[in-house]
């Protein structure tokens, strides 16, 4: 009995697969509120419960769900949940009573607006990767344990609201959705100290061949068990085999990409420049930010750039704020201060594009080669339907 | 005799004009497809050829090869190039009719919908015989399956193998490592030392996310499980202390972003590469080399590399069967015969492996043996649309501890963080 259902939602699993493009879908027109922000879902109806797509919804309230296929086994926050799960285009979807009594998190059905409100504590209103997090964000009331039976269960009221619903909410209630992009970059600065200093090699110059370092004097001498000079000091705690690595919960993006790890320090003088602040900008599609900017002479020790050239090293994140997926998110220039444009060198930079779902990120680093003269202006983002969408560099 | 030559003239000048009139009726009713690669020089001749051969044997059907090369030449990648155009296309609904994906790629463009399923052609009648797929090397159609439906088809593939200098493991009294223990010994053997100037190193490797990905497999570590990264495993970091090891405490390996030419210039006795490298290295090394399996750990699994073809969903009815029809072809018995001897990638098929043709290459070179023995150990890099990325945040950590910046448990550890964060943007799919 066990092993027939099992493969029936192998099979229903499969069978979301065969019509991809129904993934994105609206099921029904109810909307979706974690503490206060809109989420572009939307739950499917089975039997009079809502059911919320997993992965999206472990996003916002930064908790982490897993299935196992063969155990039919759910976990939120690696505790055991009681349910059952529906495949549906592809996607994992629970019960939305589930993922509250699994997380901690209450739910609300607002009857008014045709909505349903998540809250959870601690949690962020978006993932923690979001780069312009903000504390401020409104959390609604933080409640430990489930609060009440979740009303979600299908009623006159919601069938009404499902069928007449126009997508956004009449009144504004106090925990009305946030636009993200009046969230200044500025706030960033708060948990972001930028040290140029942080990282950089304390090593001599290399061979010209290679990577492969003049060993350290430390340990030249007698090799000592270990080859890596600040492994003594390395305090960090053994994990536990397999055990998750330990998620910083305030993580935001410019501590994700830190300057150096790649690069060589740049000419003397520019070290010293002040700090970089992290900017962001948005046309309504994207929201590029800018974490940092770099001007080195050298990328991993080995590629430098042609005589009287230098590379400009550009970190930056890309968030889909519309809502619908991107697939082409466009390609990044740079300008200079004569508006002479570049573009980056892409065997040297880490900048994959990826298809974007609504609220996705995207981040990584571009290098640009660019005179010695040059001073870098802007990044430029040219989109598909959008116009040029410029942040400033200096 | 004048009078009756016009007239003929004027005939045949009319049934030419009344034929040029059917041409475009002909034209119309031939199918014509575009197939996006990124093989260039002798490959992309191969290519060519076979792609010739198809269109002569199916007269309904014309199909174009459209080689995409990066702009960069020095930097540049060509299948980067590929994907970025690919992908592009597919937003402007402009996509080719044909392309090479990495299993990865497919992850991503199924799950919009943009390519359509091979399956629907298998065991139908007109369409592939279910023989045909069970023919296929069994890791080459676990790899185009997706959620047990068979959605791209092999086609350049090549798995990771141990290139050696024969001539310095000779005078070092010394047979290919079995073991990843023998293999940083046989390296510390094989460097050759001038006072502090080393001349010969036991190995140039580039840290990159393929080298990584050799000791974890062999080792029982993965790269992603299920939805998670998890390559900062204790074998994770065991494996990039080994190479770190040898780089900086036995000096015996020499981190280089030129390993290849490391090799082909004896500064280094042994190169870790695909099988696709054998016929650049027939042409150009100067030295006895071999062949090897790599070493194993306390398993063998082998990475294997190289693309499939994907046919695009914008295609419908004859169009979408054609297509069908030609991957079939690039994947039959003969082409991947003909892809096979002509340019060093694996044949996909048993059938072919076994056959007399690639037999006889072994027999003639016994070192395309090994690729074949290498082929039962083979493994998948992960399918998670994030792949592409991760790849990138790899190769920086990779770095990042060779060149001491930072410990291997540093770098794993935030470049763990770094894959999550991105499977969690991007994938869009649960396990």
């Amino acid at each position: 009995m066990k092993k027939t259902t099992a493969i029936l939602l192998l099979i229903a699993f499969a069978a979301g697969l065969i019509c991809p493009a129904a993934v994105f879908a609206q099921q029904s027109s109810v909307k979706v509120y974690v503490n206060g922000m809109k989420l572009d879902i939307y739950p499917r109806m089975e039997e009079g419960t809502a059911y919320l797509p997993a992965q999206t919804l472990a996003q916002s309230l930064g908790i982490t769900i897993s299935w196992d296929a063969a155990t039919r086994i759910v976990k939120i926050n690696n505790n055991v949940v009681s349910t059952t799960p529906l495949m549906a285009d592809g996607k994992l979807y629970l019960p939305v009573e589930s993922i509250a009594s699994g997380s901690g998190a209450s739910v609300e059905w607002d009857g008014s607006s045709g909505a349903i409100r998540i809250s959870k504590s601690g949690s962020s209103s978006s993932v923690a990767i979001q780069p312009v997090e903000t504390p401020s964000a409104p959390v609604a009331k933080s409640t430990p344990t489930v609060k009440s039976t979740p009303t979600v269960k299908a009623s006159p009221t919601y069938n009404h609201v499902a069928a007449s619903g126009t997508g956004k909410p009449a009144v504004k209630t106090p925990d009305a959705p946030v636009d993200p992009t009046l969230i200044k970059a500025p706030d960033v600065s708060v948990t972001y100290q930028p040290s140029p200093t942080l990282d950089k090699p304390s090593t001599g110059k290399n061979p010209p061949s290679g990577l492969s370092h003049k060993p350290p004097a430390s340990y030249s001498g007698q090799p000592s068990k270990s080859a890596y000079p600040d492994a003594q000091k390395n305090d960090s705690p053994i994990r536990p085999k397999d055990a998750p690595p330990a998620m910083p919960s305030n993580l935001s993006l410019p501590s994700l990409y830190t300057t150096g790890d790649i690069s060589s320090p740049g000419p003397a003088g520019l070290a010293s420049s002040s700090p970089f602040v992290p900017r962001s900008e948005s046309n309504g599609v994207f929201r590029v930010s800018v974490t940092n900017v770099e001007v080195v002479d050298s990328i991993k020790d080995y590629y430098k750039p042609k005589p009287g050239y230098k590379f400009v090293i550009v970190y930056l994140s890309q968030q889909n704020i519309s809502e619908e997926v991107q697939i082409y998110t466009g390609r990044f220039s740079m300008l200079d201060q004569d508006n002479r444009s570049y573009d980056y060198i892409e065997g040297l930079s880490n900048y994959w594009l990826v298809i974007l779902r609504p609220s996705g990120i995207n981040f990584g680093y571009l290098v640009f080669e660019v005179p010695s003269d040059a001073k870098p202006m802007s990044a430029v983002l040219h989109g598909l339907n959008q116009s040029p969408l410029t942040v400033g560099l200096r | 005799m004048k009078n009756k030559f016009f007239p003929s003239i004027a005939t045949i000048a009319l049934a030419l004009f009344m034929l040029a009139g059917f041409m475009p009726a002909f034209a119309q009713d031939k199918i014509e497809l575009k197939f996006w690669h990124a093989m260039g020089s002798h490959r992309g001749k191969v290519l060519d050829e076979l792609i010739k051969k198809f269109n002569d044997t199916h007269p309904g059907i014309h199909v174009t090869g459209v080689q995409i090369e990066s702009r960069d030449k020095t930097m540049g990648n060509d299948y980067h190039a590929l994907y970025k155009e690919i992908l592009e296309n597919i937003a402007k609904k402009t996509p080719p009719d044909i392309a090479q994906v990495y299993e990865n790629w497919a992850s991503q463009w199924i799950d919009i919908g943009a390519i359509a399923p091979i399956q629907d052609y298998i065991g139908k009648p007109g369409g592939i015989p279910q023989s045909e797929i069970d023919d296929i090397v069994p890791v080459f159609r676990e790899a185009n399956t997706y959620e047990g439906k068979v959605w791209t088809l092999p086609f350049n593939k090549s798995i990771y193998v141990l290139y050696y200098n024969k001539d310095a493991f000779k005078s070092a009294g010394l047979e290919p490592p079995k073991t990843w223990d023998e293999f940083s010994k046989a390296a510390a053997k094989l460097t050759k030392r001038n006072g502090d100037n080393i001349t010969r190193y036991g190995i140039a490797f580039m840290p990159s996310v393929d080298l990584f990905g050799h000791y974890l497999y062999a080792n029982g570590g993965d790269f992603v499980q299920g939805n998670k990264a998890v390559f900062n495993s204790n074998i994770g970091i065991k494996n990039l202390e080994f190479w770190v090891n040898m780089v900086h405490k036995d000096r015996s390996a020499l981190a280089s972003f030129k390993d290849r030419d490391e090799f082909l210039s004896q500064k280094s006795a042994m190169f870790i590469d695909t099988t696709s490298r054998m016929p650049n290295f027939i042409e150009k090394a100067k030295f006895n080399w071999g062949v090897a399996l790599l070493p194993k750990g306390t398993t063998r699994r082998y990475q294997f590399a190289g693309t499939n073809l994907a046919i695009f969903s914008h295609l419908s009815g004859e169009k979408r069967k054609a297509a069908a029809e030609f991957v079939r072809f690039l994947c039959s018995k003969e082409a991947t015969t003909t892809w096979a001897l002509k340019t060093g990638y694996l044949p996909v098929r048993t059938s072919v492996i076994n056959g007399a043709e690639y037999q006889a290459q072994i027999k003639k070179d016994s070192r395309y043996q090994v690729g074949i023995d290498a082929l039962k150990y083979a493994v998948v890099q992960p399918k998670v649309a994030a792949w592409e990325m991760i790849r990138g945040i790899i190769d920086d950590a990779m770095f990042e501890a060779i060149s001491l910046r930072k410990t291997p448990q540093k770098a794993l550890d935030r470049a763990v963080e770094l894959a999550n964060h991105l499977i969690r943007n991007i994938s869009g799919m649960l396990p």
